[in-house]
């Protein structure tokens, strides 16, 4: 039995929370892709591509995630949440421009080497590497703002 | 300081749904414009069985490390645990169909529409319990609007 009637909705305050999901999760799990892909002694030409259409994919997300976090996300936080909003932005910031760099750079070389996902592996792993460490971070300052500033669900009083 | 294993299913299930979707995109891509490519066919199987993973992980962390809650949010927790379920449901019953292609017909691109049916099912599903969830927390918990 119901206790009430339930009411679903979806605000413009929750386009953000939907959208993360995707940097986030292939960010990381395309990094493992292409770890795999770099360190593996077989010829990879295929899992090249597929380590760039995952790569690709991230980066669209990864700027489409902090297009919906800057214009459909509220400001108005107190002091020590503002803190962490700017923390959050920051690193979000960082994410976006190493992951659309490690994409330009791949698809820079795609274009140029006569359709060769194999060419700049190793700038790209670099701007890959850099990209998961400010995801996490992105993600560890915006779960401190969600859980743990707009309402005490997860913490430990 | 967080209660770690509370934030364990917000995280992981960034995981399920975009693997899921992801998946889902890669797979249609693969049947429609690169059906006989055996890689892409691979790469796709690839992804379906990490988002069965990730969905697998996402129900357990769920069911193990979030508390019970009361009043109408207890009735926005069940609708989401069941259609959690039945994604959890859906997702490894494509993987079935998936493995049974390989290791009984020995062909990886064998049951293409009906993997791609319930392939679709689990996409449909996991958005609405991704959005009962996201309802559930950020509509009652945080009340954010």
């Amino acid at each position: 039995m119901l206790h009430g009637k339930l009411i679903l909705k979806f605000t413009e305050a929750y386009i953000h929370p939907s959208v993360v999901h995707f940097p986030i999760a292939l960010i990381l799990t395309g990094f493992l892709i292409y770890c795999i892909y770099l360190f593996r002694k077989r010829d990879s030409r295929k899992f090249a591509l597929f380590a760039y259409y995952v790569l690709v994919f991230a980066a669209i997300t990864a700027f489409a995630a902090s297009f919906t976090g800057v214009y459909y996300t509220k400001e108005d936080y107190a002091d020590d949440a503002m803190r962490i909003l700017i923390d959050h932005r920051f690193w979000a910031m960082c994410t976006t421009l190493m992951i659309c760099i490690a994409a330009i750079i791949k698809i820079f070389g795609y274009l140029t080497t006569f359709k060769n996902v194999q060419s700049y592996n190793w700038p790209v792993f670099v701007f890959y590497s850099l990209a998961v460490i400010c995801v996490i971070m992105t993600a560890s300052s915006g779960t401190l703002l969600t859980f743990g500033y707009l309402k005490n669900a997860t913490f430990i009083p | 300081m967080y209660k770690i294993e509370s934030l364990l299913h917000p995280g992981l299930i960034h995981f399920g749904i975009a693997l899921v979707i992801f998946g889902w995109i890669f797979y249609f891509f693969t049947l429609f414009f690169r059906k006989n490519d055996l890689s892409f066919h691979k790469f796709s199987v690839f992804l379906l069985l990490l988002s069965g993973l990730g969905v697998l992980l996402a129900v357990m962390t769920g069911i193990l490390f979030t508390g019970e809650y009361e009043g109408i949010d207890r009735d926005y927790q069940n609708i989401h645990m069941d259609l959690a379920h039945l994604t959890l449901f859906c997702i490894s019953i494509t993987c079935i169909i998936k493995l049974v292609a390989i290791v009984r017909y020995k062909n990886i691109t064998a049951l293409p529409w009906l993997t791609l049916i319930f392939y679709t099912f689990s996409v449909v599903l996991i958005v609405v319990t991704g959005y009962v969830g996201g309802n559930l927390a950020y509509g009652h918990l945080l009340n954010i609007h």
